[in-house]
């Protein structure tokens, strides 16, 4: 296994979705490759930041002006 | 999640699908609680705006509530918002994209003949994952990784926001954008590897 073909697999192996035969291969390559050791820790870091960056809460008056604003658009209905 | 589990939510949805289909004021309450946070969120994800999120948010619930009838439960009720939301939220961005959009050939790894990266060695070998900056997670290191998604291509953030953001599955995030599942793997893996690419890049200039 090259550091190219690793990294094409590492979505997979980090979701557990990658066969047996595959992840054993790719964690053999990662124990003498320290390119692909920092590859992975960087990618899966990169995955968590973007999960944890990504969350947006929705300001409390935005839901309160988006029940007003529907109860006047659709009256009778989301009152 | 159980069988049981899983049987229960989709009685749950059903049991409020067809009250919505009746008008029922209480359904549409409990629809708003259970999605209008995640409906901004993606929104805002897709958008990068505050304001246009809120727009985006009113005109889904409006479209939700005027399809509501024609919705057949081909998909799950989460699905069918999910994609409403992605595609109003993608019509709002349209015209901004090309302004911070790069193409994304420019930020994936690129490799010698022999299959090892290329670039130079302290490239090659940095590791930030541990640094202070990003294990406390500084408004900095934050403004790095938003302005990373916010850089990639629409069709590439979309899939992304979909799946390490609201964590719906590959095949939920197909249902949702309407392609096959091969299609987001291949997309969401691109999109990885390009964001980890860009914040490496940020990270040790």
């Amino acid at each position: 296994m090259t550091c190219k073909d690793l990294i094409e697999i590492l979505s997979e192996y980090l979701e557990e979705t990658l066969d047996a035969t595959a992840a054993a291969s790719l964690e053999q390559h990662v124990r003498d490759c320290p390119p692909c050791v920092a590859y992975l820790r960087t990618f899966r870091k990169s995955r968590q930041l973007v999960g944890q960056v990504g969350q947006a809460p929705m300001p409390p008056e935005l839901k309160q002006r988006l029940r007003s604003f529907l109860a006047e658009q659709l009256p009778g209905s989301a009152r | 999640m159980t069988l049981m589990d899983t049987i229960t939510v989709a009685e749950t949805e059903r049991a409020l699908v067809q009250q919505l289909q009746n008008h029922d004021a209480a359904a549409f309450e409990s629809l708003m609680e259970r999605y209008a946070g995640r409906v901004y969120r993606l929104a805002h994800g897709i958008t990068r705006d505050t304001m246009a999120a809120e727009e985006v948010v009113q005109d889904v619930f409006l479209k939700l509530f005027s399809a509501i009838e024609t919705f057949e439960g081909r998909s799950t009720l989460g699905t069918w918002i999910y994609r409403i939301t992605t595609n109003v939220a993608l019509n709002k961005r349209r015209g901004k994209r090309r302004e911070v959009e790069i193409a994304l050939e420019d930020v994936l790894p690129t490799f010698k003949p022999d299959g090892h990266r290329d670039g130079d060695r302290a490239f090659v070998l940095a590791d930030w994952s541990a640094s202070p900056e990003v294990q406390t997670l500084t408004d900095e290191t934050c403004r790095r990784v938003r302005q990373a998604i916010d850089r990639l291509p629409d069709t590439y953030r979309t899939v992304l926001l979909l799946r390490d953001v609201e964590e719906l599955s590959n095949e939920e995030t197909a249902s949702a954008l309407g392609e096959s599942v091969a299609s987001v793997k291949s997309r969401l893996h691109r999109a990885r590897m390009a964001l980890r690419e860009m914040l490496t890049r940020s990270m040790v200039a």
